[in-house]
């Protein structure tokens, strides 16, 4: 079992100076997994991917197919592929020179460019391109030389609907063959297409690490209701101390408080028009968790 | 190390900074030569080379670097690469090798320029002052070289320390033009303490003019064979620091 994990994060805490910025962090990748890297604005996320990079200081164990990361050693790291920030790209060089410079293999150099549909302008000075075809060209960096782990940080900035289904097919491919995947994004539904677990991370700490199928359960447990008097309802739930959330024209509560709410409307006179589970929803998964979270 | 050294070489080749380099090389040697009066001396000098080589190669240094942290490649470039000390060691041999590359240039232009566009033929061989105009324009050459070292090493640590490539370019402008005169004026000002002052790394320019005029030890208050060793010493310590620091900047 051990040996099918791509990627080990074990207790890994991140230090610039004095500051811990990440926390504690553990969890496995397993060849062909992608996990989604989710959290707000400065969680950690590009951090976390940064420190398995090697790229800052940590304390902890990282480990890529059982070989150790360090700051100062990264033979470990030799088939590992990256995407983190902004595209690593010279643009001196053209967008075939970018792929050279670290290509082993020419045919998978060139299947990349294919299917990514680079070919118009892949021997175009990459000054030129614009943030669509940079990024595209940082993926399909990223994807060179068939790597084992993939790091991507917000693949799908500045990418049209047509290239966000190319690379989300080309991640696909890459995972079906094996290769483990660590994606962030803020596109959070374009995530949900392709990750097969969630990291949700906050304050530099890892609060949640499901399976998908497992983390869109949480969604179930909530209902939407709408009554002839939202007002009163609101009231009655108040009285009850029944926790409940706002939103336009209904109101959201929990599962396990939906027969207690059916009985205290029906008693009170307030007819309920509609009750329906929430569908799975990743941003609201993730608004709800870091809301409890804040408490 | 290989891999690096190679990448650093292909990167480089189609960068526009080293075809610059070269141009201005070029072109202020061919302005000094038919804006200046032809002497033995401004042969030996290789029409100002001596001075234009350190400063074009400072800016190169600092460009060559400034550009992965502009450019985002410093990340893959770092995690790429099995240790740091393989980043660092290739990028100061390729601009090492593009500082010997442009003094073989200089030194080719200069013989071109003085044998086929100059009227007074000066003869290579003839002895002056005990050493040949050929000999004198190799050794100024030669002290350009090793200046070009120290040049590079503290161009290294420079942009890791102010991390700024306009900031590096002023200081090498300013250590070109005037580093002999601020040493001197220092040396003026405190003669009590010139056994200490005379190895200011500003003192380290005049290698590329004493090698060949030992008269000028009287102004740097070294002798060439010092001057030699400290360029050396100063240029190790200073991509060592430079090293350190490279290894301590966060990405």
């Amino acid at each position: 079992m051990r040996s099918s994990i791509a990627l080990h994060v074990d207790d890994v805490c991140t230090y610039v100076g004095k500051t811990v910025l990440v926390n504690n962090a553990t969890f496995d990748v397993k060849a062909g997994e992608i996990i989604g890297l989710i959290g707000p604005n400065g969680a950690g996320k590009t951090t976390i991917m940064k420190t398995i990079l090697g790229l800052m200081k940590f304390k902890g164990k990282i480990e890529v197919n059982g070989k150790n990361v360090s700051e100062n050693d990264h033979h470990a790291l030799t088939r590992v592929g990256a995407l983190i920030e902004h595209p690593a790209i010279y643009p001196f060089l053209t967008g075939m020179q970018n792929l050279t410079l670290y290509a082993h293999d020419q045919k998978d150099m060139a299947n990349l460019i294919s299917e990514l549909q680079m070919d118009s302008y892949i021997n175009n000075k990459a000054k030129g391109y614009s943030l669509g075809m940079k990024q595209k060209l940082g993926i399909a960096i990223a994807l060179l030389n068939q790597p084992q782990v993939v790091i991507l940080d917000e693949p799908m900035n500045g990418l049209d609907i047509e290239s966000t289904i190319r690379v989300r097919k080309l991640i696909k491919r890459y995972s079906d063959q094996g290769t483990a995947f660590l994606i962030s994004s803020h596109i959070l539904s374009e995530l949900q297409k392709v990750m097969t677990r969630v990291v949700l991370i906050s304050g530099g700490q890892i609060i949640l690490n499901k399976e998908v199928a497992e983390f869109e359960k949480i969604s179930h447990q909530k209902y939407h209701l709408t009554t002839e008097n939202n007002k009163l309802a609101k009231k009655i739930f108040a009285a009850y101390q029944i926790t409940f959330t706002e939103n336009e024209n209904y109101l959201i509560v929990s599962q396990n408080d939906i027969y207690k709410i059916e009985d205290l409307l029906f008693n009170e006179g307030v007819h309920l028009k509609e009750i329906l589970p929430l569908e799975a929803n990743l941003e609201r998964i993730v608004v709800d968790v870091l809301e409890k979270k804040r408490g | 190390m290989l891999i690096s050294f190679k990448q650093e070489i292909y990167k480089f080749r189609h960068e526009n900074i080293a075809l610059y380099g070269l141009i201005i090389l070029i072109v202020t040697m061919i302005y000094n030569f038919f804006t200046n009066p032809i002497t033995s001396q401004s042969l030996s000098y290789g029409f100002g080379a001596i001075e234009w080589i350190p400063l074009i190669v400072i800016t190169v240094a600092s460009a060559i670097f400034s550009m992965e942290y502009k450019n985002n490649t410093i990340i893959m470039l770092e995690y790429k690469t099995s240790s740091k000390f393989q980043i660092y060691f290739s990028k100061f041999l390729v601009v090492l090798v593009y500082s010997f590359l442009l003094t073989v240039i200089a030194f080719l232009l200069n013989l071109i320029l003085s044998m086929f566009f100059n009227n007074v033929r000066y003869d290579w061989l003839v002895n002056k002052n005990g050493n040949n105009l050929l000999n004198d324009l190799v050794t100024n050459l030669a002290g350009a070289l090793i200046y070009s070292f120290f040049s590079i090493g503290l161009s290294f640590m420079l942009i890791m320390l102010v991390k700024n490539n306009a900031v590096v370019v002023c200081f090498g402008i300013v250590l070109a033009f005037f580093g002999a005169s601020f040493s001197k004026g220092l040396m003026q000002t405190f003669p009590h303490f010139i056994s200490t002052i005379k190895w200011n790394f500003l003192n380290m320019i005049f290698i590329s003019q004493q090698l060949s005029n030992s008269s000028l030890s009287l102004k740097s208050n070294l002798s060439s064979l010092e001057l030699i060793i400290a360029n050396i010493v100063y240029g190790i310590v200073f991509m060592v620091l430079g090293y350190y620091l490279f290894k301590h900047r966060r990405v």
